[in-house]
């Protein structure tokens, strides 16, 4: 029992609920939130507010319209989704895809990456307080990239652009000369933004040895990407089990050597200087030619087997488990969602930090509501 | 002498329209500062601002005042009604009252007062009870947290900004504004003073509540803070007049005590419009200052801001009025006031620089497949 | 008027090469049976459903294989077939991966919870189990993730779960009936009639 003295000095936890409307949670994400004074001392994440059905609904598709689902999943990564589902068919219907739509799928993809690291980079600047500066910068290169996203696929944003096999059409005759400009752009750019936060001592108090997250810890939690990576985990689809054409490329894996929420900023930052990298790379040795197989079939059917296909995307492993049993409609279709995964330790990372902290964890975790929810 | 000028002579007639003068001042203040913060921000950031509502978009403070004035009162069910509509007068009066006290030129001033400095610095205090009251009657809990973030901000750092002031006020050897700004002379204090002005500077950002100090509006943590409630007319006298005024009488004040006010420099006399010219500038470089601080800087965590001013603003503050004590009794030449400050300025920079960061930065490791 | 519509086909069990990790697991596990077959990226072990948690826990804690990584858990509904519930597993020590599934019949979709061994299998077997109705047994948190808490009457991603208008549109299931019963909605009639015969692109 309490005596009336102790009562009073009795402090109450409070929960405060973070979301689904709030400007820290980067869409419909909430979090419930246990604070003792500005501690938190438990989180409660709740998601599900944009659960689509994506993949019910892609099971009553054929293999080719199915592939409008990744973009609407995955929206600020398009590209990178679309290749994933296009090798996962692949791989199921034995389709061989000509060298140019290689190039130019592994040009766009790299783009893309690089476009939803500056996303992260708006958005994590906000989180920590920034007024928007570091957004513009971010938006403005991005920008750039966009148009280029524009006139190839002729979309902003749900592009559509890869199919099973290859590309739907060529892309435009400009191509090289402004992928070449923009890469030389990016550069500058992502220097600008560098200049602007990494060495600024506020964000360092900010960063660092927030949210760390050991290299078991990681693991076990199946993250994977950037988080994974800044426990210094070289580990990158890209080079572990090479997809596509990446095997022919030079790049670093950028590793961290804390797990905090600096390093994941770092690896990041890093990671869109080696994504233009491999863009000037595929740009040299890029052929001209076809860009669908010769007999590409009008309708894809594909036999029975169901593969488990992953890539590299901008947060993490991106997989498509996909099931056939013949015909033209997949019959399951999983997607593998790095976010959700990355999600999935917030509670350990967040628990015992400020509240400003537990805004700038999650958004160092870098997640995508619709891939998330799916 | 004239029937008007007698009528200007009545006391209260004078006092009526002093008051309407500051009244207007404040408006246009205001105004201004809406239209100028957003131009600024909005180049600082690559983009163009408003451009649409007049030339340059010059009627762009207008059109955002009609909109406020037509915008619903609205109030939560919940909420504690008087404390609610109260705060907003709260937080208000007693930045306009500061206002009072400020001399603009040798001749204009609604009222000269002796202890002019500590007036302003007493009432400007009071602010803090606005946004409090506010915080506890939203009845919301990130106005809460936001309140007592606020709370604990606005009166840790009252207290280096005070010994701050009252390190310069042992140089000028008076409270009084005009005095303070007529001992300045040729050298303004911010020559013998710098530490003294970035103690200042410091605190007057965090008592505005911008940027890296606005822990208690954070909108990506508390959504607004004490404000998240308020709308229409309430929001923006509790907001916008509030935080506008009172940015614009700190950064008077800066200018008077700190850049010499209206005589420096060259200490020329060519009248009202030559002060006014001046005082103009100063207090417009320290807003654009505190601006674009505001547009680049991150947000500093609510503990880190505590530390920041108990563990360095506050013995730096004390240090400054010590080493000011020393030089005063020995009667020391004055360049060892510039010394000493700088010297504690550089002390304050290396501090921050090294000392705070828990540790060092992570290195990269790149791996290559070469 | 419908499509030509096969019946599902289950793919071939094809055994997978010597040397690959299937081998590895029959040295490890010597005393428990599993079908391996080669899928079109990595080799598939289905195992029964009682193995479950000592084959999950085996393939972690053992260092020959060391799959510390869990990379996707999911369900798959096979209809007359039961449940199936699919690991896929890595190692970042050997670097390779595995598939592990098991089936589960429809009348008692139970499974042990891989929760305890691997951490983030928490919400994905929450995500599985709110979309196909499969019971984790030992599940230290068993409430829906993406779907509403009061939603569990029904499953979604279970193939008796139809999303009907899609299909009445094309064409599939109702046809023409539903064409005429109103079921369609206006200006769809053609394809529906055509069985979505468009062209392939």
């Amino acid at each position: 029992m309490l005596t009336d003295q102790e009562r009073e000095l009795e402090t109450l936890d409070i929960h405060v609920n973070v979301g689904p409307q709030h400007p820290a949670t980067h869409g419909v994400f909430r979090m419930v939130l246990t604070v003792s004074g500005e501690k938190v001392v438990d989180v409660v994440p709740h998601i599900g507010y944009m659960h689509r059905g994506a993949e019910k609904l892609s099971e009553g598709m054929d293999y080719r319209q199915a592939l409008i689902y990744q973009d609407r999943t995955e929206y600020l990564a398009q590209f990178n989704a679309e290749l994933c589902y296009c090798l996962a068919v692949e791989k199921l219907a034995g389709l061989e895809v000509p060298e140019r739509a290689e190039y130019i799928r592994v040009i766009l993809t790299e783009l893309n990456r690089i476009t939803s690291h500056y996303m992260f980079v708006g958005a994590f600047a906000t989180d920590i307080g920034v007024y928007g500066t570091a957004f513009t910068y971010a938006f403005r290169e991005r920008e750039y990239i966009q148009e280029i996203f524009d006139a190839v696929s002729g979309d902003r944003m749900m592009y559509g652009y890869f199919r099973p096999g290859g590309v739907v059409w060529d892309v435009t005759d400009d191509f090289k000369d402004r992928v070449r400009w923009v890469c030389g752009q990016t550069r500058v750019g992502i220097d600008d933004i560098d200049r602007l936060l990494t060495k600024n001592e506020i964000f360092l108090t900010r960063c660092l040895d927030i949210g760390v997250i050991s290299k078991e810890d990681a693991i076990d939690y199946g993250l994977s990407g950037p988080m994974l990576r800044a426990c210094g985990l070289p580990f990158d689809l890209r080079r572990a089990e090479p997809y596509s054409i990446y095997d022919r490329f030079q790049f670093d894996i950028p590793t961290g050597t804390r797990g905090d929420v600096y390093d994941r900023y770092l690896v990041r930052m890093e990671e869109m200087r080696q994504s233009v990298r491999i863009v000037e790379q595929a740009l040299e040795e890029m052929p001209d030619g076809p860009i669908m197989p010769e007999k590409a079939p009008r309708r894809l059917r594909l036999p029975p087997g169901e593969v488990y296909m992953r890539t590299e995307n901008p947060r993490g492993e991106y997989g498509i488990y996909l099931v056939s049993k013949g015909g033209e409609k997949p019959y399951r279709l999983k997607i593998r969602s790095s976010c959700l995964s990355n999600l999935t330790a917030l509670k350990q990372m967040v628990v015992g930090h400020y509240v400003a902290d537990a805004v700038v964890i999650l958004g160092s975790v870098d997640i995508v509501l619709g891939e998330v929810d799916r | 002498m004239s029937a008007l000028e007698s009528f200007f002579d009545n006391v209260w007639v004078d006092a009526l329209w002093r008051l309407l003068a500051v009244l207007g001042l404040m408006v246009i203040v205001v105004l201004a500062l809406t239209y100028v913060e957003r131009k600024f921000i909005a180049r600082i950031q690559m983009r163009l601002g408003p451009m649409r509502t007049g030339p340059y978009g010059i009627m762009q403070p207008i059109a955002d005042m009609v909109k406020i004035l037509l915008k619903e009162d609205l109030r939560p069910a919940s909420a504690d009604r008087i404390a609610f509509e109260l705060a907003p007068f709260l937080a208000f009066v007693p930045v306009f009252l500061t206002l009072l006290a400020l001399p603009f030129t040798a001749k204009w001033d609604v009222r000269v007062l002796d202890l002019g400095l500590l007036y302003f610095i007493a009432v400007s205090g009071l602010t803090v009870l606005g946004y409090v009251f506010a915080g506890w009657a939203s009845d919301n809990k990130y106005a809460l947290i936001g309140a007592l973030r606020t709370a604990a901000q606005l009166i840790s750092y009252e207290v280096p900004l005070v010994l701050a002031v009252l390190a310069l006020s042992m140089l000028a050897g008076s409270l009084n504004l005009v005095d303070i700004v007529e001992k300045q002379g040729r050298v303004p204090f911010i020559v013998w003073q710098p530490l003294g002005f970035f103690l200042f500077m410091a605190a007057a950002v965090s008592d505005l509540s911008r940027r890296p100090f606005d822990v208690a509006a954070a909108e990506s943590e508390v959504a607004g803070g004490p404000w998240i409630e308020f709308s229409g007319i309430r929001w923006s006298i509790l907001y916008a007049l509030t935080e506008y005024t009172n940015m614009f009488a700190l950064c008077v004040l800066g200018s008077l005590i700190f850049l010499g006010g209206w005589d420096w420099p060259l200490g020329l006399k060519w009248g009202w419009w030559w002060q006014l010219a001046l005082i103009f500038t100063k207090t417009s470089v320290l807003i654009l200052v505190v601006m674009w601080v505001n547009a680049t800087f991150p947000r500093i965590r609510v503990d880190q801001l505590m530390s920041l001013c108990w563990k360095l603003l506050l013995p730096l503050a004390f240090v400054q009025i010590f080493l000011n004590g020393l030089i005063l009794v020995y009667g020391w030449p004055d360049w060892t006031f510039l010394l000493t400050s700088g010297l504690g300025l550089a002390a304050a920079g290396y501090i921050i620089y090294s000392v705070i960061p828990v540790g060092a930065p992570s290195r990269i490791v790149a791996r290559s497949n070469a | 008027m419908t499509l030509p519509h096969e019946g599902p086909q289950e793919a071939p069990i094809v055994p997978p090469p010597p040397g690959t990790i299937a081998d590895l697991f029959q040295e490890a596990l010597p005393d428990i049976e599993f079908t391996a077959t080669q899928g079109a990226v990595d080799v598939i072990l289905i195992v029964a459903r009682e193995d479950v948690p000592g084959v999950l826990r085996t393939a972690k804690d053992d260092p020959r294989l060391d799959l510390k990584y869990l990379r996707c858990l999911l369900g798959v509904d096979h209809m007359d077939g039961g449940l199936e519930v699919v690991y896929q597993l890595y190692s970042f020590t050997h670097k390779h991966g595995v598939t592990i599934k098991t089936r589960l019949p429809l009348d008692d979709p139970r499974v042990a919870s891989a929760a305890s061994i691997w951490k983030g299998a928490d919400w994905l077997e929450r995500e599985t189990a709110e979309m196909f109705g499969i019971t984790f047994e030992g599940h230290p948190n068993p409430v829906p993730l993406l779907l509403p808490d009061d939603m569990t009457d029904h499953h979604p991603l279970r193939k008796d779960n139809p999303f009907a208008q899609m299909e009445e549109w094309q064409g599939l299931r109702l046809g023409a009936e539903a064409s005429k019963a109103g079921h369609i909605p206006a200006g769809y009639e053609s394809i529906a009639g055509e069985g979505g015969e468009e062209d392939g692109g």
